[in-house]
């Protein structure tokens, strides 16, 4: 039968371009985009889905200020990444009208928006790292409630600044005397010394606050007081726009742990979503990079067109996660 | 060339052109400001989170569609754009429905046990600052779950 | 006719595939980084095939510690367990992890979507390649991080993963670095699926031949199609959920710690997330994973049945329909494997009731194999006794999942042994035993050469007997609440008497892995020796039957045409029972085929 007709593999046929069955009315290159782009969604609604089940279901959230979320600058970073899709679409009809200069005009205007996009976030990113706000380990100096960990964390980081500014007191002394100034009235001195006296204070205050907490018979006075403890270091804030003018914030350079119920979880959810939607941004940023020596005419604008769905998406995306990362 | 296939029935003129773009973007600025403009002071309803929340999801949404429907003109194409887009939308809102129950209501069947670990309600934390002042803030609603 | 280029690759650029027709590959282009979908599946086939052997090796150890506990392994003590070779508990813990995540996404997920997807997709609907031939190249080299990852972990501090592969937290928070890398080997293992699963639907939907319509695809094709729609959907889950374990143990997120969890007299972690979350995103991924697992398998044992049956398949549409109610039905049933995990009751009492319907579709395909088989002219090839073992050892998975999927039943059986027959009912005697039956059955097309029939039969029967020793017995353990996981269940004396079941249990199981020498010889010795096999060596009826064996750059060798469907065995029309896919009908009425199509026409 018919294994005689099996002389097969050796002689390789004029196969180019095998004719298809009609499937769907668009370049496969685009479908698979869009294939994709649902398996996009299912990634970010777990993301999301977290975010919104353990935010709504937690006992307590930071308000903005307390985490040094600024709105606008949210809002800020929308209406830039709007502004990106705009011109991404604006790109893609240049390239279809073989008008290849615009088209790289406007994509160059898409990864300056972009960039300023991610250059905001990194902004944002940094002013939660100046103050202690990171997702936990090793370095966030969030607590969930005031309690007597707490304290002695508060006493800790006091101890520490306190034998580092002595430490910078004996050297800057020494310094001076080897230089024949006068120790007393020098500027620098005089501001070390301020800040010891403020640190001795402080610190003499947490231990007792700590002492009270350990060995108190009474939890509903040394509740009291470490929770004012903590409102000293920095207070809870309830309107929006609202500035928390604690310790840490007269004196930055403190950098006390501070107590934001609810904050640890909420650096968790925030630096997930944000991160993974700036992955993206990144992504996409490559790829517009990478596609400025080319020549946007008709023949790429399938592909413009398939990198700009990609962008929308992004910007989708962040449709949502502005109100509510931001106004929630 | 097939990249070309979808233009057949229609050429992109009849997409809306650049006007449209423009309207779509006026539309999407003008949205994100409403949301925005639940977080400033003329927003009524301070007191009840709720109806900004809603509000807000609600211009999200058409924020979204207007993306989709004219900047991906999922508006001119033929009907796999439901298959393709339908589904998934479908699925991601059925999976975060889907953990409400056992995560986002986990604060209303925690044991006394595992609460004394829990951060603190807010509420609970201020009453306890200001000694039985018991004023309502929006933050304090926001710990609505855990209050039971 | 309009027409779809096949060749724009969009992706990545233009057609820089078009051009490799000119110029003869290098070695390295053809065995190693090829973009041809045959040598990318048979890449595949032969790394799951390796991966079997480690998985096998692995599930040894933790059959000899439940058989001969505490007792020096012969041999494997050697490479692994503490001194003396001896199986440590917290050894015993990382053997059946490893085994699970070895098997299921090493083997049996890349054996079916990755072997068998890329092999049979394009030449089964009469394609030249895949859609986007490097993207598939790429998701076969996405694997090897994964690899790479799991193999190293064994090597780092506190050996490999040891939280089972369910990975659930808080424990698997507290391992050392192996759960690090499971996590971002299963996270690499994700991305090669996601880029398969996307490539492989855009294939088939956009690449079929002049006249395959959807209705007339092999089941095959339909199951791969939904499974690749399954992991679209699922996959994304499964990696976000994995990101974020991932973060919880290293930079110290809380998505997953719950408060006031200390664990290694470490600091009181600050919690506020939900070990709950974690078991709903997994087992949204994993449920369907399962049929992931399975459907391939499904597809590809209706084509074997029909084939061998010399008859058309029995309800060609509810089949397809079932495969389909199947998928849809197990993105809702996810929760079964949660009944006693403490979920909200309500959530349980309607996953049990969804669990249970997806029996239903599951009913539907049992029957109709078997009305397939029914009245058949059957020929018991060794492929066809694979396919007709699995419906059968299907039905005994699949009914002992409608008693778990009963809350007040598994509240009993949870956890134990119960469990592990059924999934091993499902995934081996199920889904291996296809996947067995489907080598004998493609190996021709693949290297052009038959396996040994006779020893064929012989792997077939000691396996079927093997496995049933193994797995069979594991109900009856489980019904007396014989716990899975455990390295010493005879810690507890109710279980004392359960050690001769257990002793002839790993003693089946030795012998299964054993008969497997015979596979592998078969396998490699048929590649040299084995008869030349033709074009259609089974008289079948689909497109790859009529392409050349093993097919040469680019598949076929004419423009195939399709006239019908693929089950159209024993049809009036022609004096040959079967009846190719393209074969023209007899009447010459149809003008507008193609002339230039040359009929390839096995007498
Ligand atoms: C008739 C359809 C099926 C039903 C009703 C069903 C039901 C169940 C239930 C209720 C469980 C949870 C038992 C427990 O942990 O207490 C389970 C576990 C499992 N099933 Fe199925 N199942 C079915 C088919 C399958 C198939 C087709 C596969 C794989 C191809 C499969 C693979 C598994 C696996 C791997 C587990 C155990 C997971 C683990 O805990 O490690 N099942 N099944
Ligand atoms: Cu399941």
């Amino acid at each position: 039968m018919a294994q005689a007709a099996a002389h097969d593999a050796s002689h390789e046929a004029e196969h180019e371009g095998l004719q298809y069955h009609p499937g769907l009315p668009i370049p496969n290159g685009k479908l698979i985009v869009w294939l994709f782009l649902s398996t996009e969604i299912m990634f970010f609604s777990g993301l999301i889905g977290t975010y919104i089940v353990l935010r709504f279901g937690a006992p307590t959230w930071p308000t903005p200020p307390e985490v040094h979320l600024s709105e606008p600058i949210g809002a800020f970073n929308t209406f830039v990444l709007i502004c990106s899709s705009v011109t991404v679409v604006l790109c893609l009809e240049a390239a279809r009208a073989g008008k290849s200069g615009a088209a790289k005009g406007w994509l160059l205007l898409t990864l300056a928006l972009g960039s300023v996009f991610l250059g905001v976030k990194m902004y944002e990113y940094n002013a939660k790292f100046s103050h202690g706000i990171y997702p936990q380990y090793p370095h966030s100096q969030i607590y969930e409630k005031a309690d007597l960990h707490y304290a002695s964390a508060v006493r800790v980081r006091l101890e520490s600044l306190e034998a580092q500014l002595q430490a910078e007191e004996t050297a800057l002394r020494s310094e001076l005397e080897a230089g024949g100034t006068p120790v007393d009235d020098n500027e620098e001195m005089v501001e070390v010394r301020e800040r010891l006296a403020l640190v001795g204070k402080e610190r003499a205050h947490a231990r007792e606050v700590e002492t009270l907490a350990a060995t108190t018979s009474n939890p509903t006075e040394s509740r009291a007081e470490l929770l004012a403890l903590a409102h000293h270091i920095m207070p809870l804030t309830h309107a929006h726009g609202e500035e928390a003018h604690g310790l840490n914030h007269e004196h930055p350079w403190l950098k006390l742990p501070i107590r934001i119920p609810g904050g640890n979880m909420w650096a968790s959810t925030y630096f997930l979503l944000t991160g993974f939607h700036a992955m993206h941004v990144l992504v996409g940023l490559i790829v517009f990079a990478i596609m400025i020596p080319m020549t946007l005419g008709v023949a790429a604008a399938a592909f413009v067109e398939n990198i700009g769905l990609y962008w929308h998406f992004v910007d989708l995306v962040w449709i949502f996660l502005f109100p509510l990362l931001y106004l929630f | 060339m097939s990249e070309h296939a979808h233009d057949d029935g229609h050429g992109h003129e009849d997409h809306g052109g650049i006007a449209q773009y423009v309207y779509v973007f006026v539309a999407l600025c003008v949205l994100t400001g409403a949301s925005f403009f639940t977080y400033s002071e003329a927003w009524p309803f301070k007191d009840e989170p709720k109806i900004g929340w809603a509000f807000m999801m609600a211009v999200s949404c058409t924020k979204a569609m207007l993306v989709v429907l004219f900047f991906m003109h999922v508006k001119y194409e033929a009907n796999w754009k439901y298959v393709l887009t339908i589904p998934a939308a479908f699925m991601s809102i059925f999976l975060i429905l889907a953990l409400v129950p056992d995560i986002g209501l986990r604060g209303h069947w925690v044991s006394e046990e595992r609460q004394q670990f829990m951060a603190v309600p807010r509420s609970a934390d201020q009453s306890a600052r200001h000694d039985g002042d018991h004023e309502r803030t929006p933050a304090g609603d926001e710990a609505g779950a855990a209050d039971h | 006719m309009s027409t779809i280029s096949p060749t724009a690759d969009a992706l990545h650029g233009d057609g820089h595939d078009a051009h490799a027709h000119h110029h003869e590959p290098s070695f390295i282009q053809k065995y190693v980084f090829s973009t041809d979908h045959k040598m990318i599946g048979i890449q595949f086939l032969i790394t799951t095939m390796l991966m079997l052997l480690v998985g096998g090796a692995l599930a040894l150890g933790v059959r000899w510690q439940l058989a001969f506990r505490w007792e020096a392994m012969p041999f494997f003590g050697q490479f692994f367990g503490a001194e003396g070779g001896q199986i440590s508990p917290e050894f015993y813990t990382m053997l059946f992890t490893m085994h699970a995540t070895v098997m299921i996404f090493f083997v049996i997920i890349p054996v079916l979507a990755g072997a068998f997807g890329n092999f049979l997709i394009p030449l089964m609907i009469g394609a030249e390649d895949m859609a986007f031939p490097t993207l598939n190249m790429l998701s076969y080299w996405f694997m090897w991080p994964a690899f790479i990852a799991i193999g190293a972990s064994f090597f780092v501090e506190g050996g490999a993963a040891k939280a089972g592969w369910t990975s659930y937290p808080p424990l698997a928070l507290t391992d050392l670095n192996g759960q690090t890398l499971w996590l971002i080997g299963i996270t690499f293992v994700g991305v090669s699926s996601m880029m398969g699963s996307i490539n492989y639907m855009t294939t088939i939907i956009q690449m079929r031949a002049p006249g395959m319509t959807m209705f007339r695809l092999p089941l095959t094709i339909w199951a791969m199609f939904i499974t690749a729609i399954l992991q679209a959907f699922a996959l994304p889950v499964l990696t976000a959920a994995g990101f974020m374990q991932l973060m919880d143990r290293t930079i110290g997120t809380g998505f997953f710690i719950p408060d006031g969890w200390t664990a290694n007299n470490a600091a009181m972690a600050s919690g506020g997330g939900q070990p709950l979350l974690w078991q709903h995103l997994f087992w949204f991924y994993s449920h369907p994973a399962v049929y992931i697992m399975i459907l391939p398998a499904m597809g590809m044992v209706s084509d074997i049945i029909a084939c061998f049956s010399r008859k058309p398949l029995f309800g060609y549409k509810p089949m397809v329909y079932s495969i389909a109610g199947i998928a849809g039905l197990g993105f809702i049933v996810w929760g079964h494997h949660m009944f006693i995990s403490g979920m909200n009751p309500w959530l349980g009492m309607t996953f049990m009731v969804s669990t249970m319907m997806i029996a239903l579709p599951s009913a539907i395909k049992v029957f109709n194999w078997m009305g397939t088989v029914w009245g058949g002219n059957i020929r018991f090839t060794t492929a066809m006794l694979f396919a007709l073992s699995f419906v059968s050892m299907f039905i005994i998975g699949g009914l002992s999942g409608v008693f778990m999927a009963a809350t007040p039943v598994d509240i009993f059986i949870h956890d134990t042994y119960f469990i592990v027959a059924h999934f091993h009912y499902v995934l081996f005697s199920g889904t291996a035993m296809a996947v067995f039956g489907a080598i004998y059955f493609w190996y021709p097309k693949m290297f052009g050469r038959m396996m040994d029939e006779r020893w064929g039969k012989v792997h077939f029967f000691l396996t079927f007997l093997f496995l049933n020793g193994t797995f069979f017995t594991m109900h009856i353990l489980g019904v007396v609440g014989f716990p899975r996981r455990l390295a010493d269940p005879y810690h507890y004396a109710t279980f004392h008497h359960l050690r001769p079941m257990n002793v002839f249990m790993t003693w089946c199981a030795i012998g299964m892995v054993a008969t497997q020498v015979i596979f592998a010889a078969n396998f490699i010795l048929s590649l040299f020796f084995g008869p030349k096999a033709g074009r259609n060596p089974w008289h079948a009826n689909g497109l790859e039957w009529q392409a050349p064996s093993p097919p040469g750059h680019g598949n076929f060798d004419f423009q195939p045409v399709v006239y019908r469907g693929p089950y159209e065995y024993g049809s009036p029309e022609v004096d040959t029972d079967y009846y190719p896919q393209n074969q023209p009908p007899p009447e010459p009425k149809h003008a507008d085929q193609p002339a230039s199509t040359p009929a390839p026409q096995p007498a």
